[in-house]
């Protein structure tokens, strides 16, 4: 009976041991760990805050770079100064789009199927000589022999490149970012300079694809504002002669679009390109030429693709889906310039500041 | 030899804002012009290009092509250029002065 009781004894002590060692252990746990979830919160507080701060940096880094600050700054034909209030980003994504498209599903988008008119009646299919060394020299942008090959308008990214009539005649190119905003150079929407002006936005007409004849494979529709930044309209700098247009439709999601990066200036040199877009001389039909990019400047880059008045505003891009892993074409410049004294056609390179106005461009509310 | 401006016969005449006559108010420099063909008469359609000269500024590749009166605006920044228009149009040799437009004729065949 004795050992009974000192086993029934030892045993209650052994458990209230326990539960008292466990209430503690269990409270110092619960203490750990709610320490350690105020601690994660503020770590990850601390972490959001320095990503603010890094993006902050790096958005003015990108613009110190740049010496951008003043020059890019963003202006609209309506006077909005929209700015997208999300994070600042590097790149766009591309979009091949549906293709499927119908009159009646283009008219739904917005578009319709105005036929555009004769901008050259008298000039045909005027072709460059062959080898004419001094073509560059008589207002063509033809480096060497003509290199331009005809481009098939219904297939991507051909398709969301489109021809830029204003009042009915020619007058750029651009290319769709989105389902709804496109790309262009700065003189495209606006003369220049402080005593420049914009265009009027009911000026224009835009036609994806066009090629040749009738109302384009995916109609046309026409602008609500355009956008460029200041030091174009204010300097008339051409390192900074870039733009945009906002469409009243939705054509992109047929089309889709192109995607656009920021490179670092470094990277630049030797890079491969690709430019199509409407020259003057073959109305009304897409042209496309490639080379690579032979010199760069903190601001625009240089090549010897061939273009002739009417290419302006013509993506400048290269396939990027190995480094990016997504498919569709990746524009990094803004065709603008032709030929300079050293017989090179130019361009303004996307930096992060341009792929930021952008962005906010493609972004802004109707 | 007043009245209408006479087509220019050949190419490479020299025309400046110094001694062009004066445009329509423009908004900003350049060159205008009327784009005729042999006999004298304005042609509509015609693309005009433009080439800088050693030392001018780049000339935007837009497309400028003439209205249905022959005429086109060029909004080109100071700087000497050669203008032609078609595919076998005569160049002619424009010089552009800050703050003045520049008024040219120019022949297509």
């Amino acid at each position: 009976l004795l050992v009974r009781r000192v086993l029934r004894l030892a045993c209650a002590s052994f458990r209230l041991g326990f539960n008292i060692f466990g209430s503690v252990w269990r409270a110092d746990v619960g203490q750990r760990v709610a320490r350690h979830r105020v601690y994660m919160a503020q770590m990850r507080e601390a972490y959001m805050g320095s990503q603010k701060v890094m993006l902050a940096l790096a958005t003015l880094g990108a613009f110190a770079a740049t010496g951008a600050v003043a020059s890019d700054r963003s202006v609209s034909s309506d006077g909005s100064n929209y700015v997208y209030r999300g994070a600042p980003v590097a790149m766009s994504a591309p979009s091949v789009g549906t293709d499927a498209v119908s009159r009646s599903t283009a008219e739904a988008a917005g578009a319709s199927f105005e036929e555009a008119a004769e901008s050259s009646p008298s000039n045909g299919l005027a072709t460059v000589a062959y080898g004419d060394p001094r073509a560059g020299r008589q207002g063509r942008s033809i480096v060497g022999w003509d290199s331009r090959m005809r481009a098939y308008t219904t297939s991507y990214p051909n398709r969301a490149i489109v021809y830029i009539s204003r009042n009915g005649a020619h007058h750029c190119t651009g290319w769709f970012i989105s389902s709804n905003t496109i790309a262009t150079a700065g003189h495209c929407v606006h003369t220049g300079g402080s005593s420049g002006s914009w265009y009027a936005a009911s000026s224009f007409r835009v036609y994806p694809g066009y090629d040749g004849s009738g109302a384009g494979p995916y109609g046309s529709c026409t602008v609500r504002r355009t956008h460029s930044v200041s030091g174009w309209t204010s300097s008339r700098n051409a390192d900074f002669d870039y733009g945009a247009m906002r469409l009243n439709c939705t054509l992109g999601n047929t089309t889709g679009w192109f995607g656009y990066y920021a490179p670092t200036q470094s990277t630049l040199l030797n890079q491969t390109m690709i430019i199509s877009g409407y020259p003057g001389d073959k109305p009304k039909t897409q042209w496309l030429s490639s080379d690579k990019i032979r010199s760069v400047t903190s601001y625009r880059v240089f090549y010897r693709a061939d273009t002739v008045g009417g290419h302006s505003g013509s993506p400048v891009w290269n396939d990027r889906d190995e480094g990016l892993r997504t498919t569709g074409a990746w524009a990094f410049a803004v065709h603008a310039y032709g030929a300079n004294s050293a017989n090179m056609n130019s361009a303004p390179w996307l930096s992060s500041a341009r792929v930021t106005n952008y962005t906010n461009w493609k972004n802004q509310p109707n | 030899m007043g009245g209408r401006p006479m087509p220019l016969a050949s190419g490479d005449q020299p025309v400046s804002s110094d001694t062009a006559r004066p445009s329509a108010p423009r908004a900003a420099d350049g060159v205008s012009g009327t784009v005729r063909d042999g006999r004298g008469r304005p042609v509509a359609g015609v693309l005009v290009q433009a080439s800088a000269e050693p030392g001018s500024p780049p000339v935007p590749d837009l497309a400028i092509v003439t209205d249905q009166a022959g005429r086109f605006d060029w909004p080109l920044r100071p700087g000497t250029y050669r203008l032609s228009a078609g595919p076998s149009g005569t160049a002619v040799r424009v010089t552009v002065r800050a703050g003045n437009a520049v008024d040219v004729d120019l022949v297509t065949r």
